[in-house]
């Protein structure tokens, strides 16, 4: 392939010839004060928009800046980003109820003089913190009312712990601000009368958000009925 | 280490600009290459004062973006190739530039290469001979031209040009070929004896 190429530059001979016979251009003598000019004042336009910066206040040494500003800025779009898209943050932390010093208290206080682990706990749960020393109960059954108990006592102590723990639930659930509003309302009279409940059938038009209450419509059959008079009297003239 | 740079080969010149951001060192290899990049970019785009503005605007990219050569390739080629791409594009930009012109910019006094009078005899002016190839070597093909003066005027090496121009080197052979055929083919007149 080579010496075809070879052959071919044979063929060339003249053209090659005239080409390498071209006088070879310099560039001008001032090509390098032009040059040198030209980069100065780069730099100093560089210099120029550097100062004009937002960030020009930080130093440039060791690419600082070229590191602090993308650094910035991400975690400047990194915090807001959290914010917009985190749904546990859909409220302002602000105005959110402070934890509860007990549950607190609670989470701190020694694993050995609690009778139920804190892992164990829900929020309907009632822990008491055990009063008698750490070695009445045994090591097996110490943080777990679950654990097989070897001790009679212990089994006893238990079930009224449960109990009690059952009774204190219903208690709260009895107790809790939810629940039934329908129910609630049909048990207890309400205080301006009749008040009437159900799938709103017997209901005439639509007054707002509260609750309807039946006034008295004698005044309006008289008003019906007088009209009616009114307007027999007039058919008569 | 100033009195030894003029020692240090291309590459190691660089190095020196790029880690301790020597301007000798910039300066030694403006000294070296403005020379025979001004004659290349003339040949290229045949007009003296646009070549040298080339140059100087090769020379300047390759200040600002001294970081983007890397120790694998030849100080030669990476900068031959920064200069052939801003030839192209200042041709590129002459073409435009001429194409919504009245006037088609071209040198009156240029000299018409099938006319009879251009004789051998009238060629010993070899003043004229050099205008005349000139003329001709504009006329070749952009993408021959380059690779013809690569290699039949600078004396690059087939693989320097196929770094440059980034073709493979068969495909460089032929382009060169080509365009040497082009010009042959222009310049019978001076060659009919």
């Amino acid at each position: 392939m080579t010496k075809r190429y070879d052959i071919e530059d044979e063929k060339f001979k003249s053209v090659i010839k005239s080409l390498k016979e071209l006088p070879h251009l310099s560039a001008p003598a001032d090509f390098e004060v032009n040059l040198r000019r030209k980069l100065n004042s780069l730099e100093a336009i560089k210099e120029e928009k550097s100062k004009k910066t937002l960030f020009a206040f930080l130093p440039g040494t060791f690419g600082i800046r070229k590191v602090l500003i993308p650094a910035g800025a991400l975690a400047a779009t990194a915090v807001i980003a959290f914010l917009i898209f985190n749904p546990k943050t859909s409220e302002n932390p602000f105005m959110t109820a402070p934890q509860l010093r007990s549950s607190q208290a609670l989470k701190n206080a020694p694993k050995e003089n609690l009778l139920i682990s804190p892992g164990e706990i829900s929020s309907t749960d009632v822990v008491t913190k055990k009063n008698a020393a750490p070695k009445a109960l045994p090591e097996s059954g110490r943080g777990r009312l679950s654990a097989p108990a070897r001790d009679p006592e212990q089994m006893a102590l238990n079930d009224r712990l449960l109990r009690r723990i059952r009774e204190l639930n219903m208690q709260d659930e009895n107790s809790s601000s939810s629940g039934d509003i329908d129910r609630s309302l049909r048990e207890k009279p309400s205080p301006y009368g009749a008040v009437q409940y159900g799938n709103g059938a017997n209901t005439v038009n639509f007054e707002g958000f509260n609750i309807y209450q039946e006034g008295d419509r004698s005044l309006d059959m008289l008003r019906a009925r007088m009209d009616s008079i009114r307007r027999m009297m007039r058919s008569r003239r | 280490m100033a009195t030894n740079l003029s020692e240090l080969t291309d590459e190691e010149l660089i190095s020196e600009f790029q880690t301790n951001n020597n301007v000798e060192a910039y300066e030694l290899l403006v000294k070296r290459y403005k020379d025979p990049l001004t004659n290349f970019v003339f040949r290229f785009v045949g007009d003296r004062d646009v070549s040298t503005d080339v140059v100087q605007d090769t020379m300047i990219r390759f200040y600002l973006h001294k970081d983007s050569y890397k120790s694998f390739a030849r100080f030669s080629t990476w900068i031959y190739t920064i200069a052939t791409n801003l030839a192209k594009n200042e041709l590129k930009r002459r073409k435009r530039k001429n194409l919504f012109s009245i006037h088609s910019g071209e040198d009156d006094e240029t000299i018409d290469l099938l006319d009879t009078s251009a004789t051998p005899d009238v060629l010993a002016d070899s003043e004229l001979k050099n205008r005349i190839i000139q003329k001709a070597l504009s006329r070749v093909k952009e993408v021959y031209r380059e690779v013809v003066i690569m290699r039949d005027v600078q004396d690059l090496s087939y693989e320097e040009i196929a770094e440059i121009t980034g073709l493979s080197i068969g495909t460089v052979k032929s382009r060169i070929n080509r365009g040497r055929a082009q010009l042959q083919k222009l310049l019978k007149p001076i060659y009919k004896e």
